[in-house]
């Protein structure tokens, strides 16, 4: 998995390196049981504090995304094969949406294209999973 | 005399290839040491300093060549090439600076970096999937030590007094000292050095940060995965070269085999092949891969890599960054890597070689002789 940091974004950079490890499990770079680095190393190979790595593992950590134990290090937890989400995921997931969409509606986007645009992101996920293979 | 003309000739031609090479093998992102975008390689400001010094190395070397003819017919001693080599390198070195000077303030003034996007970049796989050392290439070198260690064992008791001792490539039968386990085993100690050492350093490269580029990630991570085995093979290789030319000199000290031009010719050639290697995969890989075709189908991904210059000082060749965890470095000019002087750990290393430096100028302890 590539993991690229924008340095010039507003997103945290402990945001950026959460969403781009779920970004690569939805793309299927990523599947259950799959090993991240360890936080020291990859700070090392992205030239950050390390706690800025911790602070993003932990925040995946407490989304039920990876599991951290001493000996495997992170590991991922759940990926699009890993069954229906925990009860009460889908109310949350869709306040947060319900953000996204408002701003898309203030700034003038079409409810149709919204549309468009969501189906486009899902449809480039499957695309990606049945063409890439994991790295376990 | 004739011969010492020859031989500064040779070296003049050869601190002004290796000199004329340095901007020609770099990176195209970091002339003369300084990170470009790759949209400005081929700026102006660059080709024409590049053009420059070039031509200047050539001048010098020229200059150098006439030059040291006559002063070596002069001075009628071997020391004149020390002095020659050191008076051009100085010369090369300060024209380096000059360059990589002129290009850090063109940058500065155009404002380079202005409109991108700087990103930094990991490949996650080079930890869950590091790159594999060919580590059986340690077998070659384990067993010449052991062999070296055997005869020498072997050997010891009927051993002269004195031991002819090393004197520029060749044994010399003339200078010598008297036979200690300290003097007869120096080649064995030599070799257990680069032994344990060679591959400790082999661990710590694989374990160091990737040069993977922001603007290509794909590419550069394959890129430098080829280009890091390369190096662990070649090193690991050379490790093996270098305990079979001490066993050739180990052979001649102990008086097994006859010093001779021809035996010291045979000595140095498995390190005279593995500097060839080094150069042929320098000339064809180039620093952290870059010569390394590219596959197709990656585009840029709209980002540029990090201008990591405030943290690179004299010309880009020393790096302190107290915010960067990382303890090795690759460094920006040749295939070499370099302390982040900005992380304890790294001064922790220096000062472990220092004292045992200074240990051994103060006479208390004694590490094996290096020539």
């Amino acid at each position: 998995m590539l993991l690229t940091l924008d340095l010039d974004s507003e997103v945290p950079i402990y945001q950026q390196i959460r969403d781009r490890v779920v970004e690569a499990i939805a793309d299927g770079e990523l599947a259950e049981g799959s090993a991240l680095p360890s936080t020291r190393q990859l700070a090392a190979d992205l030239a950050i504090n390390f706690h800025t790595v911790n602070k993003a593992y932990d925040l995946l950590r407490q989304e039920g995304i990876i599991r951290i134990n001493r000996k495997s290090g992170a590991v991922i937890r759940r990926d699009p094969g890993s069954g229906p989400p925990a009860p009460g995921y889908a109310d949350d997931w869709q306040e947060r949406l319900r953000t996204l969409l408002a701003e898309a509606t203030v700034h003038g986007v079409p409810g149709e294209e919204v549309l468009q645009r969501c189906g486009g992101v899902l449809t480039s996920f499957h695309d990606q999973r049945t063409t890439k293979e994991p790295s376990v | 005399m004739t011969l010492l003309v020859l031989a500064c000739l040779a070296q003049v031609t050869l601190l002004t290839v290796a000199a004329w090479a340095l901007p020609v093998l770099a990176r195209p992102t970091l002339p003369f040491g300084v990170r470009v975008p790759a949209g400005r390689v081929a700026d102006p400001a660059i080709t024409a300093r590049r053009l420059r010094y070039s031509r200047t190395v050539v001048t010098l070397g020229v200059l150098a060549a006439l030059g040291s003819a006559p002063a070596v017919v002069l001075a009628g001693t071997p020391d004149v090439l020390t002095t020659i080599a050191a008076l051009l390198c100085a010369a090369d070195i300060a024209l380096y600076a000059a360059a990589h000077r002129a290009i850090r303030a063109a940058k500065r003034h155009g404002d380079w970096y202005a409109g991108t996007r700087q990103a930094v970049t990991a490949d996650t796989t080079w930890r869950t999937h590091p790159v594999r050392p060919p580590w059986p290439l340690l077998i070659p070198s384990l067993t010449l030590l052991a062999g070296t260690t055997a005869i020498g064992l072997t050997r010891y008791s009927s051993l002269p007094d004195t031991l002819a001792t090393l004197r520029g490539l060749g044994i010399d039968t003339h200078h010598r000292v008297a036979t200690t386990p300290g003097t007869a085993f120096a080649p064995v100690l030599s070799q257990t050095a680069i032994t344990i050492l060679v591959p400790v350093l082999v661990a710590a490269l694989i374990r160091a940060r990737p040069e993977t580029d922001a603007e290509h990630p794909a590419n550069s991570a394959r890129r430098y995965r080829i280009y890091l085995r390369g190096i662990a093979t070649l090193l690991l290789a050379g490790a093996a070269c270098a305990d079979l030319t001490l066993l050739l000199l180990a052979l001649q000290q102990w008086n097994i085999l006859t010093p001779s031009p021809l035996t010291t010719a045979v000595t140095w050639a498995p390190m005279a092949a593995i500097a060839a290697a080094l150069l042929i995969f320098g000339v064809r890989v180039g620093e952290a891969g870059h010569r390394l075709p590219a596959l197709p189908g990656e585009s840029g991904s709209g980002y540029v890599q990090r201008d990591d210059d405030p943290y690179w000082h004299l010309a880009g060749t020393i790096y302190i960054n107290r915010h960067d965890p990382a303890i090795l470095v690759h460094q920006r000019l040749g295939s070499r890597w370099t302390l982040n002087l900005g992380n304890p750990v790294a001064w922790t290393v220096l000062a472990v070689f220092a004292s045992l430096a200074l240990l051994q100028l103060l006479g208390i302890i004694d590490l094996p002789p290096t020539s």
